[in-house]
């Protein structure tokens, strides 16, 4: 295969694995509403909506923002901020 | 060949430069505080916030979040785009991003004005004075990354093959500074529409 056709089929594939990611996001977004509008009990519509967010957060940063190409310790720092932020507010809607 | 040009894109790197990043984990550290102190607020008045979260408008809140989603998207295909050597490809998805941000810019002021004419200025509580804050300031990133995109624009204008070393790190700064921007409001839109 030429150079140019393997950069053509990279190309591609990586632009479907974007409509892909924003396909998610999207359903995420409209899940988290739909949590709104049903009477969930509140502690766990909180921590849905919490976790949901922080999900699409990791999603934008690890595929639209290339996080997900980058070296592994950036992608850990990315990950655990992810997950340390989304803690402390789940903690702190919940328990305050 | 092919296969050394095939590990060559997948070997990892980092996207734009280091001083853009540390330009994002600051931003996104003065955020987390900001959220950090929504929810502590909440929690000296939960009834006020409850109050605040129901008079905002919700399908105005999912549909922000949805364009600023597909204008993220659009400039995650720019990029791409830009990367092959197609400039004007790249140029039709930045106007695409651009109006989505230009929809965002002009959504938000009508919600506060909105808000305003009811009674619930930034004064009325501190839930709506967080919301204000919090939301002006975010508006004034997506502005500032409107101009951006619109340099990101004129510089696809001028790729007609494979981009400069120098015009591939001003496109993956500048496309990460508008998904920081979409990365903040999925936040913000959880925490003042949703959680409340």
């Amino acid at each position: 295969m030429m150079e140019s056709e393997v950069a053509n089929t990279q190309s591609d594939s990586h632009n479907a694995s974007l409509i892909s990611t924003w396909a998610i996001l999207v359903v995420l977004t409209l899940t988290s509403w739909w949590f709104k509008d049903h009477d969930l009990r509140p502690d766990a519509a909180i921590t849905l909506v919490l976790i949901i967010s922080f999900v699409k957060v990791f999603m934008v940063g690890h595929s639209f923002m290339e996080i997900g190409r980058s070296p592994r310790l950036m992608r850990a720092i990315f990950a655990t901020w992810c997950a340390l932020i989304c803690t402390a507010l789940v903690v702190l809607a919940l328990a305050l | 060949m092919a296969t050394n040009f095939m590990a060559q894109q997948r070997a990892p790197r980092i996207p734009g430069e280091v001083g853009m990043w540390a330009f994002i984990i600051s931003d996104l550290s003065v955020f987390s505080l900001y959220f950090i102190t929504f929810l502590f607020e909440r929690s000296q008045n939960r009834e006020a916030f409850q109050t605040g979260s129901h008079a905002l408008h919700l399908t105005m809140g999912v549909i922000n979040t949805l364009v600023l989603l597909t204008s993220s998207l659009f400039v995650a295909l720019a990029a791409q785009a830009l990367r092959g050597g197609y400039g004007s490809v790249a140029q039709k998805y930045i106007l695409a991003a651009i109006a989505g941000g230009l929809t965002f810019v002009i959504n938000k002021p009508i919600e506060w004005i909105e808000k305003v004419h009811a009674g619930l200025g930034p004064h009325h509580d501190n839930f709506f004075q967080l919301y204000f804050m919090m939301t002006g300031l975010h508006l004034l990133h997506v502005v500032v990354g409107m101009v951006v995109l619109f340099y990101l624009w004129r510089l696809a204008g001028r790729v007609k093959s494979a981009p400069s070393e120098r015009q591939l790190r001003f496109l993956e700064n500048g496309a990460n500074y508008w998904h920081l921007v979409d990365l903040i409001w999925l936040v913000l839109f959880a925490l003042f529409y949703l959680v409340g």
